[in-house]
């Protein structure tokens, strides 16, 4: 859980970015660089793709800082946004798709190993036992859809499923992920805005 | 055109609640995403229910696990942004009040759509709004496209005027040559630099220890005067090797001797750390 002391550095640091001063960029990147580079390389499972994917969120920290609104959530969720969304954007544009959708097949469905999992806070390993107590059909749809980026009809078709139930297997496992997690004391970890760059 | 074949506003509310969990996990086509938001606009129930999901799917992120990126990543970030804010500057500032006008321009847009589904252009707005969506994606993409081909652009004209003025000091009438010898904590380390008071200095080195995190290599000029003069700083590539030219101020006293030191980030006013490397003047 972030506290809303870390939040307010955050928001520090972002403000120091939007009057232009670097170093900002390099403390938040230090706050932040694991978290992100973990979601980034469980989406892309290439490093040098994923350091590139960094490099660009963090650039883009830098060019678009003032486009941050704390109405919609901390700074580390608008972070987490960014790298999701350039991390999709870039498994959609290039074939490491095809091998990432191939190899999560292959894999364990969580695509950490043994070295990150045992450097895992409290709060990741929180999550993932979450994630790993969903019946396995719906945490599949979740993971599939957040970390490869597949649409509905993706979905629905890899899966051989009507696209009805794809829809309610996807709500019924989020839902229950929600119960599971609002029974720890994870809550508004990251609020989580849809689209936008 | 995409046409969006799902549930009517607002016979079904049930088969819009389905969408809530797709569209937070992104997965609705940018059809159906317009016509779900447009949907929340009008439905308490749903927006609610999509602010409680985002703080879940925010989540997932931290199942992923924390992994190091590689050290470098951090390196090319600052120094991508310092090259945009030495030599692009202004340009940026021109791109950063583009880029607002522009989403004063489209926050203009969005709020017509608005209205015009006030007035029950249902279905016309809704594409519209979809569209518009749409385009200020791509617009996004193409000034972040063209931020970074100005920094591209600035790291070659950065490049070549480097190599011009080393060659300016190298073809220098008064050229001195000083030999440096790495010092015990990098045996490996050799360097040489060349002098000229007309022209300024040019340092070529080989075989330096890879930068501990924040700190760099900083270049001394020794002179009669007691204090050395700090000529610049150093970053070494992945092989060890670096050239780099400095400016001289012309009233200096002629180099007796030059000396690379290990300090934090950023340079220091007097040297403080290990001695890498170290040569006299002939």
């Amino acid at each position: 859980v972030e506290a809303p002391d870390q939040t307010r550095g955050d928001i520090a640091l972002i403000d120091r970015i939007v009057a232009r001063d670097p170093s900002a960029v390099g403390e938040l990147y230090d706050r932040h660089n694991r978290l992100l580079y973990g979601l980034i390389l469980r989406i892309l499972r290439d490093r040098s793709e994923a350091d590139e994917v960094l490099q660009d969120v963090f650039v883009l920290v830098w060019t678009r800082a003032e486009t941050y609104n704390a109405a919609l959530g901390a700074p580390v969720a608008w972070l987490v946004r960014l790298a999701r969304n350039r991390a999709i954007d870039r498994l959609r544009a290039n074939s490491a798709r095809l091998r990432a959708v191939e190899s999560a097949v292959l894999l364990p469905a969580r695509g950490d190993n043994p070295e990150s999992r045992a450097r895992q806070s409290e709060q990741q390993q929180t999550v993932a036992r979450a994630l790993d107590e969903l019946p396995n059909d719906q945490r599949e749809l979740i993971e599939e859809a957040y970390f490869l980026g597949l649409t509905q009809s993706e979905l629905s078709a890899r899966h051989q499923l009507p696209l009805g139930t794809v829809k309610t297997r996807m709500r019924a496992g989020l839902q229950a992920l929600r119960q599971k997690l609002s029974k720890t004391s994870i809550q508004r970890v990251a609020s989580f805005p849809v689209r936008e760059p | 055109v995409e046409s969006f074949s799902g549930p009517r506003p607002p016979s079904d509310h049930e088969a819009w609640a389905e969408l809530t969990g797709p569209y937070v996990l992104g997965t609705l086509s940018s059809s159906e995403r317009a016509a779900f938001e447009a949907h929340l606009a009008s439905c308490r129930e749903c927006a609610d229910e999509v602010r409680s999901l985002h703080d879940l799917v925010g989540a997932l992120a931290h199942g992923a696990g924390e992994i190091d990126p590689s050290p470098e990543v951090r390196k090319r970030i600052l120094a991508a942004i310092a090259a945009e804010r030495t030599i692009v500057g202004s340009k940026s500032a021109a791109v950063g009040a583009a880029s607002r006008s522009r989403s004063s321009n489209f926050s203009g847009l969005a709020a017509a759509a608005s209205l015009a589904v006030a007035v029950a252009l249902g279905a016309y707005a809704l594409q519209l709004r979809g569209r518009v969506s749409d385009l200020e994606a791509r617009l996004n993409q193409a000034i972040q496209r063209a931020a970074l081909s100005e920094s591209q652009i600035a790291d070659a004209r950065r490049t070549a005027s480097q190599a011009e003025s080393t060659v300016a000091v190298l073809t220098a009438p008064d050229l001195a040559r000083i030999d440096l010898q790495g010092q015990p904590v990098a045996p490996a380390a050799a360097a040489r630099a060349f002098w000229s008071r007309s022209r300024g200095l040019v340092f070529s080195g080989s075989n330096l220890p890879e930068l501990p995190a924040r700190r760099t290599y900083q270049l001394w000029v020794i002179t009669a005067d007691p204090a050395p003069i700090g000529a610049g700083l150093l970053m070494p590539d992945q092989d060890g090797r670096v050239t780099a030219t400095f400016q001289t101020p012309p009233a200096m006293a002629k180099p007796v001797a030059m000396a690379i030191t290990l300090e934090p980030e950023g340079g220091v006013p007097a040297p403080t750390g290990d001695k890498y490397l170290v040569g006299l003047a002939n």
